[in-house]
């Protein structure tokens, strides 16, 4: 939970409060950036960015209430852009052994954590095929574990899109686990 | 169907258990605080200078009004300068040059070379700069005073007793300018 106070001395310019902020929310953020982006360092960059946004910004913002949703509004707006522009470079290309590597990972009684390289891998296998908007959607709900209000207030979607979205995120990922696994 | 949805579950389990982990986090809050000084040092140079200009104003809104007139008067300013030196170097294009005994420069057409033949006396050694306009107005003045200066003659020779007068008048000056 942040506090308000911080959140009003930054609005007031303090940039040691400012610093106290970005320690605090910088993992958040990260998280969000790394499930949407599955790259760790392009990850990092899309903090920095979104800090930095933040600190231009902060005094814009009409209460403290209201700055998680804003930041991760920030985060995600900034991962799509990312999306859009790695999608016209990249192709999909079916790989054998990540899906191998997954199947082996469920296949265990026991669920264990996973370093970020290999969780990179399997959200990047699960989510190649799907649009930003489904991805974000899917990252949001199913990893983050927010709610369709909240999803719908920081992507903009109305909650209806939300859940077709999701849906159709849901349908491709079960057809490449049906696939592959 | 079932046991794709098991599967799935068990995936979203596995991904949700493994919380990405922000490494070398306090690199990553030093940057962002570096790129922020950084930024705001850029601001801080451009809002030093107006505070040290319009420091004295202590009314925010007069302050703003002055830095606005002021941003206003720079920019007319530059302007204007830039409109005279277009006309300087306009006018610099069509003026011609006169030398010690060469006319150069554009005078290349019979008028002014007739001109420079005409006005016999040498010209000083440093360089005179007339624009063509001008030495039009010369060419144009010189050509009537001689129009004039024929017509006067020829009335005078037509008229035998203006003639005489003339005659005997430039006689009296001459006698007086010799002391005879």
């Amino acid at each position: 939970m942040i506090d308000h106070n911080i959140i009003e001395e930054c609005r007031k310019g303090n940039l040691s409060y400012f610093r106290e902020l970005v320690r605090i929310t910088s993992p958040f953020a990260f998280s969000i950036a790394f499930r949407m982006l599955g790259d760790e360092e392009l990850a990092k960059d899309i903090v920095q960015e979104t800090m930095i946004t933040v600190w231009q910004k902060i005094g814009k913002i009409k209460s403290a209430n209201s700055f998680k949703m804003w930041l991760y509004r920030i985060v995600i707006n900034k991962c799509y852009d990312q999306l859009r522009r790695k999608k016209k470079i990249n192709e999909y290309k079916v790989d054998e052994s990540g899906w191998a590597f997954i199947s082996n990972h469920i296949s265990e009684e026991s669920v264990s954590e996973m370093e970020n390289k290999e969780t990179a891998r399997i959200i990047n296998l699960l989510t190649e095929n799907l649009s930003p908007k489904q991805k974000t959607v899917f990252v949001l709900v199913d990893l983050e574990e927010m709610t369709l209000d909240e999803t719908s207030n920081i992507t903009g979607m109305s909650k209806v899109n939300v859940k077709a979205n999701l849906h159709y995120a849901r349908e491709r990922i079960n057809k490449m686990i049906k696939k592959y696994i | 169907m079932k046991s794709e949805e098991a599967k799935y579950d068990k995936i979203l389990d596995i991904l949700k258990r493994s919380k990405p982990v922000l490494s070398n986090s306090s690199d990553l809050e030093e940057n962002i605080m570096n790129m922020i000084m950084q930024k705001q040092k850029k601001n801080d140079r451009f809002f030093n200078v107006l505070d040290f200009i319009f420091g004295w104003v202590y009314v925010g809104w007069v302050r703003k009004a002055l830095i606005a007139a002021s941003m206003i008067l720079i920019v007319a300013f530059t302007y204007q300068q830039t409109i005279i030196l277009k006309r300087i170097n306009n006018l610099d294009d069509r003026a011609i040059f006169i030398e010690d005994q060469s006319v150069t420069g554009s005078a290349n057409d019979a008028g002014r070379a007739l001109f420079y033949r005409l006005s016999g006396q040498k010209l000083p050694s440093s360089n005179i700069t007339i624009s063509e306009k001008q030495l039009d107005q010369i060419m144009n003045s010189y050509n009537e005073l001689e129009k004039k200066y024929r017509d006067l003659i020829k009335l005078i020779e037509e008229n035998p007793e203006l003639m005489n007068y003339v005659e005997k008048r430039l006689d009296e000056k001459s006698k007086k300018k010799f002391n005879l």
